[in-house]
């Protein structure tokens, strides 16, 4: 088992002199196991993990596919519990945690950004962001769709929908979705995996601004080294093993 | 989420795939349709055919005679009658202390003698063959619709007025008149008394003059002439102040000659019947016969709600296959959703308004459609009746009670159809939000 842990983002945050407005969520696992049935086989995703996230860092999780990193990111983002070990966000212990207790810190306390964007076809730009807010009953939140849109530089897109929207506008549209609870860790699945060079870089610096300024911890899963480069600290896996 | 946000959604996936959509309502529509155009023409028909039978009264009227029953009055429908037995107000009021009974209303005849205009002919003299000896129906004409009368042109007197009468076909036939002649005509009534005179038994009359407002059917007595029972009990009156006139015309000896009591529901009606034959009166009511054919058209209403229910359930059948298709198709969706905090109760409310959204609008059109249909339905009939010479039947008759319900029931019908494919949605995993990256 490995013990690795940082407090790097935040000490850059602070010593940037940046004005963090709160800080993001920590993480814990200690000899977290998940596997999954395939037929009558069992295929382990992950083998005893041992992972420290400080509140407010900066994190690239790289690895080959299959390496069970979009296991590693459903289970901190509390899409399925882990079989086996503990897993802490803040105060939250996931293992603990009820259906809709489940759903409550997805909710509240994680802001989700997916390679393919997860938007709604069937709604605007605002309304993606409207009905995120919705579902914490956030009215005052709710609000602020159009000053998210304009923090992300697509408030004159507020009425597109996601289809009259290119990749890259669809993926900052999906970074205002996610911040509009004001979440203290973002988990980014391959956020740049679908996008030009260009509007990756934008993605990215928009994510990294918004991680700094709003002191949220950010993770991000990649296939891409360049982009896991940007990170404060990088881990990679392999056949469900965390490395160094 | 909000109720307008999962509104929202369900009209907003509804229009995204426009054409399953459309063939879904279409299921719906057509299932309202056909129940809503069976359930109408069915009712319609199933009351009118009852209002036939019971002449347009209510069918829980009972119409007793001034007569003694026979032993077998209660095992038919037939007046049965057996001598005469006076009624008076303290039968009357017998009959309304007991239980079942709605209502009861006297009824009063007078033998007459009717001239039609051109006046000049009298009783004595009727070389111009208008005059006629009739019958005088007298009743309480502010109960019209618990009688056994229907208005075919006009109206009835007005309760109270003695100037105002009523005619039937049978009055038409004798004078030669037709409805649009006799109506704003007037007809000149003598009443008869009969007086001993210097050469025996001799009769004179009391003359009325009065308008004839309208041409009714009715079935409350035999006579030619419906008016206020005030204007009968003046006749009487006049009658009673004269002698005996024989077998030609006795003098009255009850103070009405019949009375409609009306049952408080059908069930009633035996019960009721039983009574008054208890108290010795002769009576008649359609009961058996209604009993008979309400059971005949109990079980056409069965046969043609299950052809409806058929229907409906095809189309529920159809509004549950689309879901079942668009929970297939919205897993990544819904799994993003659900990633993104949203709870099971959200997706479920989602699908099921999309159920609703899908059944209130086929509901609307179909019963709307259904409706017209009966419409339709009734003008065809009417068409055919009249061609064959039978008196129309009116169909179409708007309820609203049947409205509601089927637009109720079909929304109702399509959200239960959307249970099975809304719980599905419900428990698809956030996972398939990653799982789709």
């Amino acid at each position: 088992m490995r013990l690795i842990g940082s407090r790097l983002g935040q000490a850059r945050n602070l010593a940037h002199g940046h004005n963090v407005a709160r800080l993001g969520s920590a993480i814990r696992l200690r000899g977290v196991s998940h596997w999954y049935r395939s037929g009558r086989s069992r295929v382990e995703a992950l083998h005893d993990i041992l992972l420290e996230i400080p509140a407010g860092g900066y994190v690239a999780l790289t690895g080959p596919s299959g390496a069970g990193k979009s296991t590693l990111l459903s289970l901190i983002g509390g899409l399925e519990r882990p079989q086996s070990g503990t897993l802490t966000v803040g105060q939250h212990d996931l293992r603990e945690l009820r259906v809709d207790a489940l759903a409550a810190y997805r909710r509240t306390t994680i802001g989700f950004i997916f390679q393919h964007f997860g938007l709604l076809d069937l709604l605007s730009a605002r309304e993606n962001i409207e009905l995120a807010a919705s579902l914490s009953a956030s009215y005052k939140r709710r609000l602020q769709s159009r000053d998210l849109l304009e923090e992300v530089g697509l408030l004159d897109r507020a009425e597109h929908r996601p289809g009259q929207l290119s990749g890259g506008e669809r993926q900052r549209v999906a970074i205002a979705r996610a911040l509009v609870n004001d979440p203290s860790l973002i988990l980014a699945d391959e956020p740049t995996g679908n996008l030009d060079a260009d509007s990756a870089m934008r993605v990215l610096d928009l994510l990294e601004r918004v991680h700094i300024e709003r002191g949220c911890t950010l993770l991000v899963v990649t296939h891409n080294e360049a982009v896991a480069q940007r990170a404060e600290q990088r881990y990679r896996l392999d056949a469900g093993r965390l490395l160094a | 989420m909000t109720w307008l946000d999962s509104l929202t959604l369900a009209s907003r996936s509804l229009r995204r795939r426009p054409g399953r959509a459309l063939l879904t309502i279409l299921a719906v529509t057509l299932g309202a349709t056909l129940l809503v155009a069976l359930a109408s023409v069915a009712t319609s028909a199933g009351s009118r055919i009852v209002s036939k039978l019971t002449n347009g009264g209510p069918v829980t009227a009972i119409k007793v005679s001034a007569s003694k029953a026979d032993s077998d009055q209660l095992y038919t429908d037939d007046l049965r009658a057996a001598g005469p037995k006076a009624i008076t107000d303290a039968t009357l009021n017998a009959v309304r202390r007991s239980p079942h009974v709605a209502t009861v209303i006297p009824v009063l005849a007078s033998r007459i003698l009717a001239v039609p205009p051109p006046f000049g002919s009298t009783a004595t003299s009727t070389s111009g063959a208008q005059a006629f000896g009739d019958t005088m129906v007298g009743v309480d004409l502010s109960q019209t619709h618990n009688l056994p009368i229907t208005v075919l042109a006009g109206r009835v007197p007005h309760p109270g007025l003695r100037n105002e009468v009523a005619i039937t076909e049978s009055y038409l036939d004798h004078s030669g008149l037709s409805v649009q002649s006799a109506l704003g005509s007037q007809v000149e009534i003598a009443e008869p008394q009969a007086f001993q005179g210097q050469n025996g038994l001799q009769f004179r009359a009391r003359w009325v003059r009065a308008n004839i407002v309208g041409v009714v059917s009715q079935q409350v007595g035999s006579g030619a002439l419906l008016v206020t029972i005030e204007q009968a009990q003046l006749a009487q009156t006049w009658a009673q102040a004269g002698v005996d006139g024989g077998a030609a015309f006795p003098l009255p000896d009850s103070q009405y000659t019949g009375m409609i009591v009306v049952a408080s529901s059908l069930d009633d009606v035996h019960a009721v019947r039983q009574m008054i034959t208890n108290l010795g009166y002769a009576n008649t009511a359609p009961e058996h016969l209604v009993a008979s054919v309400l059971r005949y058209l109990r079980v056409v209403d069965i046969v043609l709600a299950g052809i409806g229910a058929i229907a409906l359930g095809i189309a529920g059948l159809g509004v549950a296959n689309a879901l079942v298709a668009a929970v297939r198709e919205r897993r990544r969706e819904i799994g993003v959703l659900k990633a993104i905090g949203a709870r099971d109760r959200d997706i479920l409310r989602w699908f099921l308004l999309e159920a609703f959204a899908v059944g209130l609008v086929g509901g609307v059109i179909g019963t709307m459609a259904g409706l017209l249909i009966a419409l339709w339905v009734g003008v065809s009939v009417n068409t055919y009746l009249t061609e064959q010479g039978l008196q129309s039947i009116q169909f179409g008759d708007v309820s609203w009670p049947l409205i509601g319900a089927a637009i109720l029931g079909t929304s109702l019908l399509a959200i239960a159809a959307g249970v099975v494919p809304a719980l599905q949605a419900a428990r698809v995993s956030p996972q398939e939000a990653v799982a789709a990256a």
